[in-house]
Order: C-alpha cells, then sequence, then structure tokens
C-alpha cells in the first residue's frame, strides 16, 4: 500500500479511538452523578394520568435531596406545603392537579430553579435547564422493598404509648378508620377495623387515595410529627428506613427480639374466634347455617394458630374480612366470583386456599425435599387425606348437627377437637432407625455406598422442629420414613428401595426408575431442593469409592 | 414459429401445470411418523451434566477420544455443538430463578419427517422403521446440504480427512443395538434415567403424565411433540425451552413439506415437460411443413402454369406456322396451278394450227 494513505488512515483511526474513548469516559463519569442510590428513589410521573408520557418518568432521590437539605438548615416545606394536618406530600402543590401543562411547569421551573440558583451560588447542583435525561431516566436497578406491617411491627404501633388514641385500650383508631361521606370526615369506629388495602387500592380505584398515597400521608406524616415532637424512637421518615434491604431485616430482626422476650406477640383482636367449626354449608360462622350438604364432615379450623404463622389477615382474607363461606357459598356466587366453598380452600393453584397454601409452605427447604418428590395433589378419591382436615367418626358432630347449634357451641366444639390434635414430631425409637445402610446390590464401576441412614432422618426431623403444621400432618412415627419410602404405608420396617426398583429404563414401567436411578434421582433431588450442598450431584466419590480397576 | 405465437404456447402450459400442482398438494398426507417407532425422553429436571451418555456414545460409536477427558467436568463452561467425533454433547445453562445450573444433553433429533433426509439429493438419509435416521455414506457425494438443511444444526463432516468424508451424526444406535433390541449407548449409561427410551406413543403418555403429576416442576410443554412435524426425541424441562437454546420459533410444519410444493413438481416437469416442448415442436414442425408444401404446390402450379402457357404458345405458333405453311403450300399449289393452266392454255393453241 502506499505509505502515504496508510498513515492517514493510522491517524484518523487514533484520531476516532480517542474521541470514543474521551465520549464513553465522560458519558461514565454522567451516569455516575446522576445515578443516585437503588433505594429512596420516587418516579415522577404525575403527567401521566392523562397524558401520555413524551419522556421517560423522572428518578427523583428523594433521601439524596432530604439529605443535603438538612444540611443546608432546610427542610421539609422546601419543597412540600404545610397545611393544617400536616404536609402535603405532593410537590410545591396543596393537592392533586391534573393539568399536564401545569404540573410540567411546577416541576421544570422549581427543580430547575433550585438547582440553578445553587449553582450560581458556585455549590454542586443538580442538573440544569437542557440536560432532560439527566432526571428522565425512567425506572431501572431499583432495588426497593414493599413495605410489609409485620406483627411485632403492628404490635409497638399498636400498643404504644406515644400513639395512644383518645384514652381508647389500643391505638387502633390512630390509623384505622371509616369515612363517613356525608360530612365528608374520617371517623374511627371501634371493631371495624380493617386491612387498609381493601378500601386503598394500587392503583387508586374511584376517589379512594391510593395506598401508596394514604400509607406516606398516614405514616410518614405522624413520624415527622413524633419526631419534632423529640421522640426518641419516631419511626423513619426518610424512604431508607422503610424500603431498604437493611430496614426490612432490621424490622425483622426486631420482631424476633420482641416475640422472644414476650413470648408471644399478642394477637389482633377484631372479634375473630381462637377456633372455628367450618362446614360445608352457606352462610357466615356467626349466622345460622343453611342448605348443609352431607356426606364431608366439618373442619375445625385453628384460626389462632393460623394467626401466628401469617403478617396480615389479608393472606387468608383477600377482600374482607367476613367469613369465607359470605361470598364463597357452597355453589359459587357473583359476589363470590363464582368460585365455589370448596375451590375456595382446596384449589391447589391459589395461594389464598387451605390446600394452596398449604402447598406452597411445602415449598420451603425444610420441606421441599420430600414433598417436591410428591405428585401434585390429587383431590379425588383419597379420602384418608380429606380426613387430616375434615371431622369423622362417632365422637365427631355431623353437618347437619354442626349447622344446628349456635355459633359459642360450635367454636367450642371446634377449639375441644383443636386441643385434641396430636401435634407432637414423634419419630421411631433411635434404636429401631438403622445407623447405616450400605448400598451395595450395585456396585461395579464404584464400590458400596455407606448411607448414614439415621443421622439423616434426624437432620430432616431438626429442620422441621416446631413447625406446626408438619406436626399435625405428619401424623404416624413412620410419616417422615414415607419421604423416601414412598408408595407404601409408614411402618417401623418398610420395603426397601429395591423391592420395588430393578430393572433400568423398564419399558414395562417407564415411571419407575431403575434401582441405580431411584438413589440417584431421590437423593440427588432430595440435596438439591433442600440445599445441601454436600455431596454435590457430580462428585461421585463423595458417595462411593470408585473400584480399582480389574 | 413466431415469438407471439410461442409465448402463447407456453402461457397455457404454465396454467396446466399450476392447476396439477394445486390438486396434489390437496391430497398430499401428513406423515404421522411409524406407529411403533422408537424415542428418547430426555428430562432436563434429572441431568446432572455428568457426560457419562457423551462417554458411552463415544464407546459404543468408535469415536475417537477428545482431547480432554469426559471426566473433565470444566469442558461444560463453552457451549459446544455435535462434531464429526461427538454426536452428542452435554451443555450446561445458567436459567433465571433456579441457582442450580440446567443441563441440555445435544444430538440428532431424528425428525418423523427429516430435512436432511429431503434435502439429500442421492437419498442417504433414511427414516426408518424403529425412528432413527439412518446415514449411508456409500452414496453420499458430500455435498453437505444436510447440513445446512438441518434446523437443529446437528450433522457435521468429517473435514479433517482427505479422502471419502463422511457426514457423522448420531444413530440412535441403530444397527449397533437398536436393531437388535438394545439401548442406545447413551441411555444405557445414563446414571439417572433422565434418558427413557420407549415407544414415541407411549413416551409422550410418559410425558404427560409426569407434567400433570409435577405442574410446578415442568413447563407444560413437550419439546419434540410437535416442533418441526415432530422428532423422535423428546424434552422436558422446568426452564422455558428458550433458556436451553432450544430453537421454539420452528413452527410445527415438517422440513419437507417447506420444499415438498415445488418438489412435487419435478415429476410433473420431468413427464410433462418432453411432452410439451416435443409437442410445440411438433407443431411448429408440422406448421413448417405444411407452408413448405404449400409453397412448392404454388411452385408447381407455377411451373405448370408456366409450361401450359409456353405449350399452348408453341401451339399457336405451331398452328400458325402449319397454317402458313398450308397457305404457302396452298399459294404455291394454286400458283403452280395458275401456271400450269396457263402452260396448258398455251400448248392447246399452238396445236390448233
Amino acid at each position: 500500500m502506499d505509505r502515504k494513505i496508510f498513515f492517514i488512515i493510522l491517524i484518523g483511526t487514533i484520531f476516532i479511538s480517542s474521541l470514543i474513548f474521551a465520549f464513553s469516559a465522560t458519558s461514565k463519569e454522567h451516569q455516575e452523578k446522576g445515578a443516585g442510590s437503588q433505594v429512596g428513589n420516587v418516579y415522577i410521573d404525575a403527567i401521566s394520568q392523562n397524558k401520555q408520557l413524551s419522556m421517560p418518568m423522572v428518578r427523583f432521590g428523594h433521601d439524596m435531596h432530604t439529605e443535603v437539605l438538612e444540611k443546608q438548615g432546610k427542610d421539609c416545606q422546601t419543597c412540600h406545603v404545610q397545611k393544617e394536618e400536616g404536609l402535603v406530600f405532593f410537590y410545591e402543590r396543596s393537592g392533586s392537579i391534573e393539568d399536564a401543562a401545569a404540573l410540567k411547569t411546577i416541576y421544570h421551573e422549581n427543580c430547575i430553579g433550585c438547582h440553578a440558583s445553587m449553582h450560581e451560588d458556585g455549590e454542586a447542583s443538580g442538573p440544569l435547564d437542557g440536560e432532560c435525561r439527566s432526571c428522565h431516566t425512567g425506572v431501572s436497578g431499583d432495588r426497593s422493598q414493599p413495605f410489609v406491617m409485620e406483627k411485632a411491627l403492628h404490635y409497638t404501633h399498636w400498643a404504644s404509648e406515644d400513639i395512644a388514641h383518645k384514652g381508647a385500650e389500643k391505638n387502633c383508631g390512630a390509623c384505622h378508620h371509616q369515612y363517613d361521606s356525608e360530612r365528608e370526615v374520617l371517623y374511627w369506629e371501634k371493631g371495624s377495623e380493617q386491612n387498609c388495602r381493601y378500601c386503598h387500592e394500587d392503583p387508586q380505584q374511584d376517589d379512594i387515595r391510593s395506598m401508596r398515597g394514604a400509607a406516606h400521608d398516614q405514616c410518614v406524616r405522624c413520624h415527622a410529627k413524633k419526631r419534632d415532637g423529640a421522640m426518641s424512637e419516631a419511626g423513619p421518615v426518610h424512604c431508607e428506613g422503610c424500603h431498604s434491604d437493611s430496614a426490612r431485616q432490621e424490622i425483622e430482626r426486631s420482631g424476633r427480639k420482641l416475640e422472644e422476650k414476650m413470648g408471644e406477640i399478642p394477637r389482633l383482636e377484631r372479634g375473630q374466634p381462637k377456633a372455628a367449626l367450618m362446614l360445608p354449608a352457606d352462610g357466615g360462622q356467626n349466622k345460622e347455617a343453611t342448605s348443609p350438604q352431607g356426606g364431608v364432615g366439618p373442619v375445625p379450623f385453628d384460626h389462632r394458630g393460623h394467626e401466628t404463622s401469617t403478617d396480615t389477615c389479608r393472606v387468608c382474607h383477600h377482600k374482607s374480612l367476613e367469613a369465607c363461606s359470605e361470598c364463597h357459598t357452597v355453589a359459587g356466587s357473583e359476589k363470590g366470583g363464582f368460585v365455589q366453598l370448596s375451590q375456595a380452600m382446596h384449589e391447589t393453584q391459589s395461594q389464598r386456599s387451605c390446600q394452596g397454601c398449604h402447598e406452597q409452605e411445602k415449598k420451603a427447604a425444610s420441606c421441599a425435599g420430600c414433598h417436591d418428590f410428591m405428585p401434585a395433589p390429587d383431590q379425588t378419591g383419597e379420602t384418608e387425606k380429606c380426613r387430616a382436615c375434615h371431622l369423622e367418626g362417632d365422637q365427631a358432630p355431623s353437618v347437619s348437627e354442626a349447622a344446628a347449634m349456635n355459633a359459642t357451641n360450635r367454636r367450642e366444639t371446634a377449639r375441644l377437637f383443636i386441643e385434641a390434635r396430636d401435634t407432637s414430631q414423634e419419630l421411631y425409637d433411635r434404636e429401631d432407625i438403622p445407623q447405616t445402610v450400605t448400598i451395595d446390590v450395585l456396585a461395579n464401576e464404584y464400590e458400596a455406598v455407606e448411607m448414614p441412614h439415621r443421622q439423616i432422618i434426624q437432620a430432616m426431623a431438626e429442620d422441621i422442629e416446631g413447625n406446626g403444621m408438619a406436626g399435625y400432618f405428619h401424623r404416624e412415627k413412620g410419616t417422615l420414613c414415607q419421604g423416601c419410602h414412598h408408595n407404601s404405608p409408614a411402618s417401623k420396617e418398610p420395603p426397601t428401595c429395591r423391592s420395588c426398583h430393578g430393572k433400568p429404563f423398564n419399558e414395562k414401567a417407564p415411571l419407575k426408575p431403575g434401582l441405580q436411578a431411584a438413589y440417584h434421582q431421590q437423593c440427588m433431588n432430595c440435596h438439591e431442593a433442600m440445599n445441601v450442598e454436600e455431596p454435590a450431584n457430580r462428585d461421585c466419590t463423595a458417595c462411593h469409592e470408585k473400584a480399582e480397576q480389574r | 414459429m413466431h415469438r407471439r405465437k410461442f409465448l402463447g404456447l407456453m402461457g397455457a402450459a404454465g396454467a396446466g401445470s399450476v392447476a396439477t400442482s394445486t390438486a396434489q398438494a390437496a391430497g398430499g398426507k401428513h406423515f404421522e411418523g411409524y406407529p411403533d417407532s422408537f424415542a428418547v425422553l430426555f428430562d432436563s429436571t434429572e441431568c446432572i451434566g455428568c457426560r457419562k451418555c457423551e462417554k458411552a456414545c463415544n464407546e459404543v460409536q468408535n469415536l475417537d477420544d477428545p482431547e480432554q477427558p469426559f471426566d473433565d467436568l470444566s469442558v461444560l463452561e463453552t457451549k459446544r455443538r455435535t462434531t464429526s467425533d461427538a454426536y452428542t454433547v452435554v451443555n450446561k445453562y445458567d436459567v433465571p430463578d433456579q441457582s442450580e445450573p440446567v443441563y441440555r444433553k445435544i444430538q440428532c433429533n431424528h425428525c418423523m419427517e427429516p430435512a436432511c433426509a429431503s434435502a439429500c439429493f442421492v437419498g442417504a438419509f433414511q427414516k426408518t422403521e424403529l425412528g432413527a435416521v439412518t446415514y449411508d455414506p456409500t452414496v453420499c457425494v458430500g455435498c453437505r446440504y444436510c447440513m445446512i438443511a438441518c434446523p437443529f444444526h446437528v450433522p457435521a463432516y468429517e473435514y479433517d480427512k482427505a479422502l471419502e468424508p463422511r457426514i457423522m451424526k448420531c444413530t440412535m444406535c441403530y444397527e449397533i443395538r437398536l436393531s437388535k433390541g438394545e439401548l442406545p449407548g447413551c441411555v444405557e449409561a445414563c446414571p439417572t434415567e433422565a434418558l427413557l427410551l420407549g415407544k414415541r406413543e407411549q413416551l409422550l403418555r410418559v410425558a404427560r403424565r409426569k407434567l400433570r403429576a409435577y405442574p410446578d416442576r415442568y413447563e407444560q410443554h413437550i419439546y419434540g411433540e410437535t416442533e418441526m412435524g415432530g422428532t423422535n426425541w423428546l424434552y422436558i424441562s422446568g426452564t422455558p425451552f428458550e433458556n436451553l437454546d432450544m430453537n421454539t420459533d420452528i413452527g410445527d410444519t415438517p422440513a419437507p413439506k417447506f420444499t415438498s410444493g415445488a418438489l412435487k413438481l419435478v415429476p410433473g416437469v420431468v413427464a410433462l415437460w418432453p411432452l410439451l416442448l416435443g409437442g410445440i415442436y411438433a407443431i411448429s414442425r408440422r406448421k413448417d411443413k405444411i407452408a413448405e408444401q404449400e409453397r412448392e404446390q404454388s411452385v408447381e402450379e407455377a411451373v405448370a402454369e408456366t409450361k401450359e402457357q409456353a405449350r399452348k404458345d408453341l401451339e399457336e405458333f405451331k398452328d400458325k406456322a402449319e397454317r402458313d405453311k398450308k397457305k404457302e403450300i396452298e399459294k404455291a399449289v394454286q400458283k403452280a396451278k395458275e401456271e400450269a393452266e396457263a402452260e396448258r392454255k398455251d400448248e392447246q393453241g399452238g396445236s390448233d394450227e
């Protein structure tokens, strides 16, 4: 090639690549500045209510701004309007505005105005006029956690003396309210408290404020007031205080601490029964049951027990605090979305139904080792499984008998049956459980396996110690054994694996693996489900030594 | 012949051939697979990525050992594809929402209607009744159309062989094992029975039962049931098949169907075109012949006419000449007569004296 042309190209390449490098460097620097934290952001899309956004929504570092303003000795009123009832959590306005142009003006003039004046004073400032994309970044990599009012945290609120409500015994009225549409005021009616989300939905429905808006108004306003009132342990007013990973962990930790201290977190009292006798019949718990259905017995439901394992009533009572059968009638009704009572109780794909929730619970690592291996429940013809919940027998009341009882008697009956339940997790005697099992029938390429049989069972039992659900449903001493010794009745000497599993790839029983695969599938899938890292799946010699070459 | 006439004839022929092709397509039947063909069901939730299947494959197929031994699992860190020395490979996939990696075994899927076989113009590939797609190197010409045709990128070529390189791919151990009633090498070696051999229909039932029994464990789809018209290697998985680099937008149409429309015309072309072109040729030949005949005829006529004219002229001339001659003769005779008369008269006068 001509040397001149070569040099021109070379110089051109160097020039262009240096330009690219310079640009990428500046843009990177820019990104880091603008990115802000992954928690503590407010995404501003106020205009999107009635106008399609022409730019991505603004990612506003709320915590970052409060921090800076605090340093400058400024308070919330720098951005928020103070009204009689407290701060208004809209930006620079005292109420909701729908006019897109007006909203745009409010944000652009005030945000950029403040940045510009800081810039003039020679201080580091946020993006200025024309740097559109520095604010309009859209959502990316946000790690905010949704806030859950945990039981312990709920307790500290309703029992705290700092937020005592007009001399009432509990502080329920400090937050819970009803709305009087005639007088247009909020009021508290004792015993009518519900989950906030029954009325306040996200996104906002009708005229009722969204959960997001209502919760921030209520919680943050109160926290700010308490803080200003020099309360030592006022709740958080910054985003991170509720929505960061660390805050969530801290809330859990203090909850556990409180539980240890008190033994048990006091239950929320809203007139709910401790025990309920659920009937396959229409009519609520407190009413006369109508049209009782024969066939399947009533279910004594441990309401109190279930309260301890959930944080909010909404886990089951998803729309209101009424009894299930109020909406879900035996035949299904419009009010209950035509979900029948039996479906509401047994639908395995729903997380609100009894059986659906139990299925979900069984996915926990301590349960999944055995339960992952079990086929999805077949709800036909498994009478034995029905009896796990449904009463049957001479001592148990029939549905019509139960329906004839009054509410108190029904609850009392349920209580008695629940108290009589055996939730102990007994195993066979230690010496009855073989300590090791030697698997040598397949020894060939590899030597025999010495399986620490008893150790495995003990580890499994330890894992589910104190688990009430396991305690109740693992009814026999041999139930735990059935995790591996499946498809056979629980007994002290269950059949060995090779009683059923034999020839590999048996075309006559394609769903029954051969002995080798049965061992491998069972052991490996269980280890994976229970997060047992060793021995690893492909570390063959961790279980069996490689045989010497013969 | 005139150009326009020719095009007109061609148009007519074209219309005719279109009509035949639609008639054939309507009668085209989807091949449901051999009723008792075998298949293999691969369950990715049971596969642990041990590479025992790869090892067994190379052993039973007498393939060269790879550079890294089969118990070296670091090989799984790179995504591999089948080669002429590896009829099957296992790849590892990190999938979202799952802490453990997922493994997938790759080999020939033994399509019910194989694209390779339809692309092969010497018929080196055969879909056997047992389900395996086999390859006959003795007829192969090395065009590698099969490699391009395969929707799963499976056939490999012995590029390193100077003499008689072959296409190499999984045979489902057809000749060496399957036809003798033995399990394919990979299946037999699988320590977790993640691979199952059985009749295709039966395996579909097995797979469906698994999907129903463990709805949360499996994606509710059997890959290979309908893909590319169905394959004799079936897959079930706990993660969407796209996460395992499996092509999910190849559709349900068997590969040969894409070309069958055009290829069905070939016999027609072979049979009809000689007839058609011959016909066109014959017609044009006939026309030429007729024209030639006409021309000849007119020439003949002209010649005859001319001849006739000439004859007439000649005859006229002859007539005239004769008449002239006669006249002349008559004249001469007349003259002679007159002369004789005169002489006779002269003689009579003299003697009278």
